[in-house]
């Protein structure tokens, strides 16, 4: 950088300054200096602290996933605000062998944010060695205590939604909640039964089945209850697109939502709001847990404090139209 | 013999070396890095002999070094996090990841001054830029023209600019299908709510619409004509006002599936059951689409193949003595789903 500032007659501030797309340049210079770097063939080292536009690198297995959507909007949006920039990448299914390590630290990275998939210890381990900083999003996971991890109150969200509904006067409330073999799900099933319990309500194992947080299992859970004698008066769906499937189910058993059957969806993706009717649902502030995960990583060079980095961010019930009293005739299991 | 030795990617531990290649090809190291980075002044013959000996040694390019742009792929947005947008970016990343590169996101919303963007890009490098929605103005596309980045356009906004390379869904045929799907039912009546009115293929779908109803000699009504925006709320609004009409449709094509969500709400509080008193179809099959209730008559565009075409499109200027305005039209289908049928008894078409 100081061949090309002395070449220019400017300063190495001044360079930098045009590196960086700092305005506080003359035209001209800045297109001497730009001349000159690409004259030169100027090549930034990799992730310099002066750099511009550091580059944070987000890791995930699946992208249209509508909470990888709101992940990576919420990083992107948090990287802009310190004028950073994201790259994605996708990692290949299971165990396949990936580069995305080496290609990354070769080009440079300020840090990896990992979205519903776990690094292998050797992988945490080259990061570490190569400075790199790492943060783990995960809504659905156990936390790793090696890694500072980004998580949600699934406990606490499937209460609330409980809670709500047995405010309503619900009495048979149904649950479908995450897959049988994730964290959240059990965290989910939990804060449901203790809902149930504390509002003296019996829990009936028919009425608490496991889903894959996909559309189509949901609507099949939904429709066999749905035909049941004794059918719930409503459902807490362990996601919103478990929630979709539950509306088409309820719609094709002639069920009017809310009037006979009230539902309530968890993560409260931008979609919910727009479904007919919009829906109750838990908000994961997945977007914010982006956020927070892209200040986690940057802040080793923003100066910030590394302790206390593992974070749990609140769920909070938005109500809105899926969710009503029970209806008067259907009749209840005492 | 065409395949790029760049694309081979192996699991190897040992990695193999230009010189090993060399070696075996009995040429220089240079001139298999001329082979590898595509450059014209290499022999047919002794680039098919390289060629062939990468693919069999399995050669794993280094990262580059000094003077290439790094293994990146820009993708500027005008926004993040709408459906139809991720579908997009899922395409832009499987296409780049098949050539080894990373997609880096930027957002460049509506009204952003400067070239500040620009400039990023610029001082780290790249091989080029996808622009999706983001407004680029003529000054903004001179300067990435000038500092030589290849710059592709997925649905362009305002004028078509030819020196652009572009990618678009061919939306005429598609609005012109979904209003002809319609038509077929015996609908008269037939809204159209289409998309922000500075987009293309908002009017490409609106033309579509309008010569659809004069092949089925029908009146234009423009009381059933509006143009929506990127929001859905307008949209709802917008078919509030038409189905609270007196002589309110019985079909609106909407110009999303996104905005037809926001038409399905709008029946509901007006009391219309979908399709029985109103049908709706929209545009782009999302994912979730086919899970909406009822689900959705649509007109699919193929997003993802958009966006690997878009890749393609930047890689090849890349290459190549630069194509101008190369541009790109992929086709549309019609889905028909559970949101459609035939208008309500008594207003049907007199035939």
């Amino acid at each position: 950088m100081s061949d090309i500032a002395m070449e220019a007659g400017v300063s190495v501030a001044t360079v930098s300054k045009v590196l960086n797309g700092s305005d506080r340049v003359s035209q001209e210079t800045r297109s001497r200096v730009q001349d000159l770097l690409s004259e030169r063939n100027y090549v930034r080292r990799p992730a310099a602290r002066t750099g511009p536009a550091p580059i944070v690198d987000l890791v995930l297995r699946e992208v249209s996933n509508p909470w990888a959507t709101e992940i990576i909007a919420g990083a992107v949006e948090a990287a802009r605000a310190v004028h950073a920039t994201v790259a994605i990448n996708v990692l290949p299914d299971a165990h396949g062998h990936s580069s995305w390590l080496d290609d990354i630290s070769a080009r440079g990275t300020e840090g990896v944010i990992v979205l519903l998939a776990r690094l292998s210890d050797r992988e945490k381990a080259a990061l570490r060695s190569r400075g790199i900083p790492l943060a783990v999003i995960d809504p659905r996971g156990e936390p790793d205590p090696s890694v500072p991890t980004v998580g949600a109150t699934n406990w606490s969200g499937a209460y609330a939604a409980t809670r709500h509904l047995a405010e309503l006067g619900h009495k048979r409330i149904a649950i479908i909640s995450g897959p049988r073999d994730l964290y959240c799900s059990h965290a989910r099933m939990d804060g449901y039964r203790s809902a149930m319990e504390a509002a003296g309500l019996s829990v009936d194992t028919d009425l608490m089945r496991w889903g894959d947080f996909h559309v189509d299992a949901a609507f099949k859970h939904a429709t066999a209850m749905l035909s049941m004698d004794d059918r719930p008066t409503a459902i807490f769906a362990g996601s919103d697109l478990q929630a979709m499937g539950v509306l088409e189910a309820a719609r094709l058993a002639h069920v009017q939502v809310p009037a006979q059957l009230s539902l309530v969806g968890f993560d409260d993706i931008p979609l919910s709001r727009w479904m007919s009717p919009p829906l109750t649902s838990v908000r994961q502030p997945l977007a914010e847990m982006a956020g927070t995960a892209v200040r986690l990583v940057l802040s080793h060079w923003e100066g910030i404090g590394q302790e206390d980095r593992s974070v749990e961010l609140a769920t909070t019930l938005v109500v809105r139209e899926s969710t009503g009293a029970p209806p008067r005739t259907v009749k209840r299991a005492s | 013999m065409s395949t790029p030795a760049q694309l081979v990617r192996t699991r190897g531990t040992k990695r193999v070396t230009t010189t090993d290649i060399a070696r075996a090809a009995g040429v220089s190291a240079a001139t298999v890095s001329k082979v590898l980075n595509g450059r014209s002044e290499v022999s047919m013959r002794t680039r098919m002999r390289v060629e062939s000996l990468l693919l069999q040694q399995k050669y794993e390019r280094r990262p580059p070094g000094r003077g290439g742009p790094p293994p990146i792929l820009d993708l500027l947005l005008r926004e993040v996090g709408n459906p139809w947008g991720m579908e997009v970016i899922r395409g832009a990343l499987e296409a780049a990841a098949e050539v080894g590169l990373n997609v880096v996101l930027s957002v460049l919303p509506d009204g952003a001054r400067g070239c500040r963007w620009l400039d990023q890009i610029c001082a780290r490098g790249s091989r080029g830029i996808i622009v999706l929605l983001a407004r680029l103005t003529d000054t903004d596309k001179a300067a990435v023209r000038a500092r030589g980045l290849p710059l592709a356009v997925i649905e362009p906004r305002g004028e078509p600019d030819p020196n652009v390379a572009t990618v678009v869904a061919t939306n005429w045929a598609g609005g012109y299908a979904a209003t002809r799907h319609l038509l077929e039912l015996g609908h008269e009546r037939i809204g159209i709510i289409s998309g922000p009115q500075d987009l293309l293929c908002s009017h490409a779908r609106m033309s579509g619409y309008c010569e659809a109803l004069k092949a089925g000699d029908l009146p234009l009504d423009g009381g059933l004509v509006r143009w929506g925006d990127f929001d859905v709320d307008a949209v709802f609004e917008q078919a509030i006002a038409m189905l609270s009409m007196a002589d309110r449709p019985t079909a609106i094509f909407a110009g999303s599936d996104l905005q037809a969500m926001g038409v399905f709400e709008a029946a509901r509080l007006q009391q219309l059951s979908v399709p029985a008193q109103l049908s709706v179809v929209g545009f782009d099959d999302l994912p979730q689409s086919r899970w909406m209730s009822p689900p959705l008559t649509t007109v699919r565009q193929p997003l993802a193949e958009m966006a690997a075409r878009a890749v393609r499109l930047v890689l090849e200027q890349g290459h190549e003595e630069q194509k101008e305005g190369r541009s790109v039209e992929v086709a549309t289908t019609l889905v028909v789903r559970d949101s459609t049928g035939p208008p309500p008894l008594g207003r049907r078409r007199s035939l």
